[in-house]
C-alpha cells in the first residue's frame, strides 16, 4: 500500500521520522508531503518517498504549472476535480497559488492512505476522501487532544464534527483512545499500537548513595510540568536530601531559570539545551531517577526508554502513563499537578532497598518488551492500514 | 532640547505612562521624536519607524544595501562615526554594518538626548548616541531586567561602558540591575510610575467590606497573561478557598500566551464557573473594573513596579501583592494593603482570608493610606518634573 505520512514539514518530529521509518520497514510505501524546514532529509530506505511542498509564494509558481501539467496528462478529471476545489474554497490569485501548492501533490501521486498527524489540520484534507476516495487516519497524540478540545470550544466542535468521518484513528494509548471517542470517534476505527522500544541492556543501578541524580527529558513547556518538579526538588532539599536535578530539553527556558533563582536551587538543578539522542540516553544512563512531572501526557516515550533501559521512573498518572507503570510494581504514579506527593514519591523510590528496586526495573522491563515490541508496533500498523482498506 | 525616545513598538493605548511622558517633556519646551516599529496612532508626537527585518537573506542584504546608501547621503559623518565606535569596541565588520542598519533611522537625526524606553531597545544600539553626538539615557521597566537577562546573559556589558544615565522604576530594580552588572560608579534614578488622579474615580463605599450581607466577593487581577505574573498560583490559592466554601468570581484582564495554561488549570481546580478571562481592555474599561471589584490581586513572581495596583489603590481598591522587588514599594505592607511571600499560594489562601475577617473600619483606613499615598507619592506631576531634571541637571 502507498501510505502517505503527513505533518506539514519535513524532517517531522522525533517520533513521526521513528514512525516513517519503521512504517517503510513493514514493507508499505511511505509517501512524504510536506514543506522542508532546515535540511532535506535522506532516507535509507527506498520505500520512502519524499515530495517538498513549495515553500514560499514564487517557489509555489515556479512550480504549480509543472504539477498541473502532470495531473492533467495522467488523470483530466483530477485535475478538474481540484481546481473545482480550490476555486471553491478560496479567492484571489495568491491565496489560490498557496492553496495549490498544499494540495496538489497529494492528489497527483494519490496514495491509499493519507495519514494525518496532528488532528487540528484535519479538515484542510477531508477533501482527498471525498473527491479521490483516499483513506484518511488520524494519529491521536500531544496536546491537539489532549488539553485544546478540552479549553477551547471551537476545537472541541471541530473534532465533533469531522472524528465521526474519519476512516481510522491510530491511538498512542487506550487513555487517549477514550477521549477521542468522548469527541465523536468511532470505537471500532481505533486501534491503540504502543510505541515500539529497542530491546536495550539493563544500566547498571547507582549503589553509592548521594546524591540522588533525577533527571527530566523533553521540551520546556508548562504541560510538562517543570515548575512543579522544582517544587518537589525544594521540598526534598530542604528535608535534607541530597540531590541533583537535570532537565534536558529544547525551548524557553526562562521561567524555570527565574524559579529556580528565586527557590534558591541554582546548586542542585541544571538545565541542558536539546541534544541528541544518543547522548540524552547516555544522561539518562547516568542518573538514578526519571522524573516525568507532566499535566498531560498522550503516552510519554521517554518513560518507555527509561523503563527499558531499567531506569526506575517517577510519572504523573496522567494520560497513558498508567498503561506503562503499575504503582509500586514498575515505577511510581503521583498524582498530576501535585508537588508534595510527587517528592514523597521520589524520596520513596530512591531510599528502596536495592534488592526490591532491583526486581522492580527488571519487572519493568520485561513489561516494555512484552507490550511494546517492534514486532507489535509492526503487526498492529499493517493490520491499521488493512482493516482500513477495507472499510467502506 | 531635542529628544529622542526608543521603543520597540509605537506605544498602544493603554501605554498610558508613556504617552504621559512624552506630554511633560513638551510642555516643558522640549521636541519629542520617538524611534519605533509601527503606526502613529496616537502619539502626540513625531514618529520615525527603524527598517524592515525581513526572512529572505537575499531581499535583507539588499535593503541594507539601500538604507545604508541612503544614511551616508543624508549623514555620512554620523555613520563613519557609528562605524569606528563598533570597530573600537571589536564588533565584525558584517555585524556591524548590521547594527548601522537597525540604528539607521536614528543616525540620521540630530538630538541632545537618545533616550531608550526599556533596557532592551538599547541592545545592539549602544554606539547609537555617541555616533550623532548626544547623550544616552536608559530606562529600565521590569521583563527588561528580569526575565531578557536570564536566557542572554550579559546582555549588557557593552551599555555599561557607554551609557551615561540609567532611569528605573522602582529601587528594587536599582538591586537587580547591580546584580546584572551595573558598575556602582554609573548612577541609576529611581523615578517611579505616576497615576493621574482626576482620571480615576475614588469609590470606598459600597465594595464587598461595607455589606452586612456578605455575598459574592469580586476578586480583579489586571496582568497580561504571561508566566511572570503568577496567575498559575493566584487560581492555587482560589482553588483552596474555594475548598473551603468561599463564594467568590475572579476576573482577568490581560491577554497573553498563557491562556491555554490558565485555562486548562482552571478546569483542573473546577473553577470554570468563577473564573472569566477577560482578555485585553480599554483603560476605561479597565477603570470600571477596578470600580466594581471589591479585591485586587497581584501575585506576581517578580515585578519592575506594577502600575496596575497603582490604579486599583487609586480606584480604592484593597490590594494583595506578592514581595516581588517592585511590589514591597508599590505596597507598604499593613499601612496600605498586604503584601505576601511569592510562590505560597497557600500563603496567599491565608492572607486573603485573614484580610475577609477584618472589620470593615481596618480596610477602609487601608484603602485610604493607600489613595493618599499614591496621590502623594506616585502623581503624575512629580513623576513629569523629575523626568524634567533627568534630562537637564
Amino acid at each position: 500500500m502507498r501510505i502517505a505520512v503527513y505533518s506539514g514539514i519535513i524532517p517531522s518530529t522525533v517520533f513521526i521520522e521513528k514512525l516513517i521509518t519503521e512504517l517503510a520497514e513493514t514493507g508499505h510505501e511511505v509517501y512524504l508531503f510536506g514543506q522542508i524546514k532546515g535540511k532535506k532529509p535522506t532516507y535509507s530506505n527506498k520505500l520512502i518517498k519524499v515530495f517538498p511542498m513549495p515553500g514560499s509564494f514564487w517557489q509555489a509558481v515556479f512550480f504549480i504549472p509543472w504539477y498541473q501539467f502532470q495531473l492533467l496528462v495522467s488523470n483530466p478529471g483530477n485535475f478538474f476535480a481540484l481546481k473545482k476545489h480550490i476555486q471553491s474554497q478560496q479567492s484571489g490569485f495568491r491565496k489560490r497559488t498557496r492553496l495549490w501548492a498544499k494540495l496538489i501533490l497529494p492528489v497527483l501521486h494519490q496514495p491509499d492512505v493519507f495519514h494525518i498527524q496532528w488532528a487540528k489540520s484535519l479538515a484542510d484534507w477531508f477533501f482527498l476522501k471525498e473527491l479521490f476516495g483516499v483513506k484518511l487516519a488520524v494519529s491521536l497524540r500531544g496536546s491537539q487532544i489532549n488539553i485544546s478540545p478540552q479549553i477551547e470550544p471551537e476545537t472541541a466542535a471541530l473534532y465533533q464534527g469531522l472524528f465521526p468521518r474519519v476512516d481510522g484513528f491510530h491511538a498512542v494509548s487506550h487513555a487517549i483512545a477514550e477521549r477521542a471517542i468522548g469527541l465523536g470517534a468511532q470505537k471500532e476505527r481505533i486501534q491503540v499500537i504502543y510505541s515500539a522500544q529497542k530491546t536495550r541492556e539493563l544500566i547498571r543501578l547507582n549503589t553509592t548513595k548521594e546524591p540522588c541524580r533525577l533527571i527530566s527529558v523533553g521540551r520546556f513547556h508548562w504541560v510538562k510540568g517543570y515548575s512543579l518538579a522544582l517544587e518537589a526538588v525544594k521540598h526534598l532539599k530542604d528535608a535534607g536530601v541530597s540531590l541533583h536535578y537535570t532537565i534536558v530539553g529544547k525551548g524557553k527556558q526562562e521561567e524555570i531559570l527565574l524559579q529556580i533563582q528565586l527557590l534558591g536551587l541554582q546548586d542542585c538543578v541544571s538545565l541542558q539545551a536539546e541534544k541528541p539522542h544518543t547522548e540524552v540516553l547516555q544522561l539518562m544512563a547516568e542518573s538514578d531517577i526519571m522524573v516525568l512531572p507532566s499535566y498531560e501526557e498522550g503516552i510519554a516515550n521517554v518513560v518507555l526508554e527509561a523503563m527499558s533501559m531499567g531506569l526506575p521512573v517517577v510519572s504523573s498518572n496522567c494520560g497513558g502513563m498508567q498503561e506503562a507503570i503499575t504503582d509500586g510494581e514498575t515505577g511510581f504514579l503521583f498524582e498530576s499537578g501535585h508537588a508534595q506527593e510527587l517528592a514523597s514519591k521520589i524520596q520513596l523510590c530512591y531510599s528502596q532497598n536495592p534488592e526490591i528496586k532491583a526486581a522492580m526495573v527488571k519487572k519493568a522491563q520485561e513489561h516494555i518488551r512484552n507490550n511494546f515490541s517492534e514486532s507489535a508496533f509492526k503487526s498492529g500498523f499493517s493490520r491499521f492500514y488493512t482493516q482500513m482498506a477495507d472499510t467502506n | 532640547m531635542r529628544i529622542g525616545l526608543v521603543l520597540n513598538s509605537v506605544p498602544n493605548y493603554s501605554e498610558t505612562f508613556l504617552i504621559n511622558k512624552i506630554r511633560g517633556l513638551q510642555e516643558n519646551g522640549h521636541e519629542v521624536i520617538v524611534f519605533a516599529a509601527g503606526k502613529n496612532a496616537i502619539l502626540p508626537c513625531k514618529l520615525a519607524t527603524p527598517p524592515p527585518v525581513i526572512q529572505s537573506r537575499l531581499w535583507q542584504a539588499w535593503l541594507l544595501v539601500f538604507y545604508l546608501k541612503m544614511l551616508f547621503l543624508k549623514a555620512p559623518k554620523n555613520a563613519i562615526r557609528f562605524f569606528q565606535l563598533e570597530h573600537q569596541s571589536g564588533t565584525p565588520w558584517r555585524q556591524n554594518l548590521e547594527n548601522m542598519y537597525l540604528s539607521s533611522h536614528i543616525l540620521s537625526k540630530e538630538l541632545d538626548w537618545l533616550h531608550f524606553g526599556f533596557g532592551t531597545a538599547a541592545i545592539r544600539k549602544e554606539h547609537t548616541a555617541k555616533a550623532i553626538g548626544a547623550k544616552m539615557a536608559v530606562s529600565f521597566r521590569g521583563s527588561d531586567a528580569y526575565v531578557y537577562p536570564l536566557s542572554h546573559p550579559n546582555c549588557y556589558q557593552k551599555m555599561w561602558r557607554v551609557v551615561d544615565k540609567v532611569h528605573v522604576i522602582s529601587k528594587g530594580l536599582q538591586t537587580q540591575l547591580t546584580r546584572l552588572g551595573k558598575p556602582g560608579s554609573l548612577d541609576s534614578e529611581v523615578i517611579y510610575p505616576a497615576v493621574d488622579l482626576t482620571k480615576i474615580p475614588c469609590k470606598t463605599e459600597g465594595r464587598w467590606f461595607s455589606k452586612p450581607e456578605k455575598q459574592r466577593l469580586e476578586i480583579l487581577t489586571v496582568a497580561r497573561l504571561h508566566w511572570i505574573k503568577g496567575l498559575d498560583q493566584t487560581l492555587k490559592a482560589l482553588s483552596m478557598l474555594h475548598a473551603k466554601g468561599l463564594t467568590f468570581s475572579f476576573t482577568i484582564i490581560g491577554a497573553g500566551a498563557e491562556l491555554e495554561r490558565l485555562s486548562y488549570l482552571t478546569k483542573q481546580y473546577s473553577l470554570n464557573d468563577k473564573v472569566v478571562f477577560k482578555g485585553r481592555c480599554s483603560p476605561e474599561q479597565t477603570l470600571s473594573y477596578y470600580q466594581n471589584a471589591d479585591l485586587y490581586i497581584q501575585y506576581s513572581l517578580q515585578e519592575g513596579f506594577g502600575n496596575a495596583v497603582l490604579e486599583a489603590q487609586a480606584s480604592g481598591l484593597p490590594c494583595i501583592v506578592s514581595d516581588a522587588d517592585g511590589l514591597q514599594e508599590n505596597i507598604m505592607d499593613g499601612e496600605t494593603g498586604w503584601v505576601v511571600h511569592r510562590q505560597h499560594p497557600e500563603a496567599l489562601a491565608n492572607k486573603i482570608e485573614e484580610v475577609l475577617s477584618l472589620p470593615h473600619d481596618e480596610v477602609s483606613r487601608i484603602v485610604q493610606n493607600a489613595r493618599k499615598r499614591v496621590e502623594s507619592t506616585f502623581n503624575i506631576k512629580i513623576q513629569q518634573k523629575a523626568f524634567e531634571d533627568f534630562f537637564t541637571s
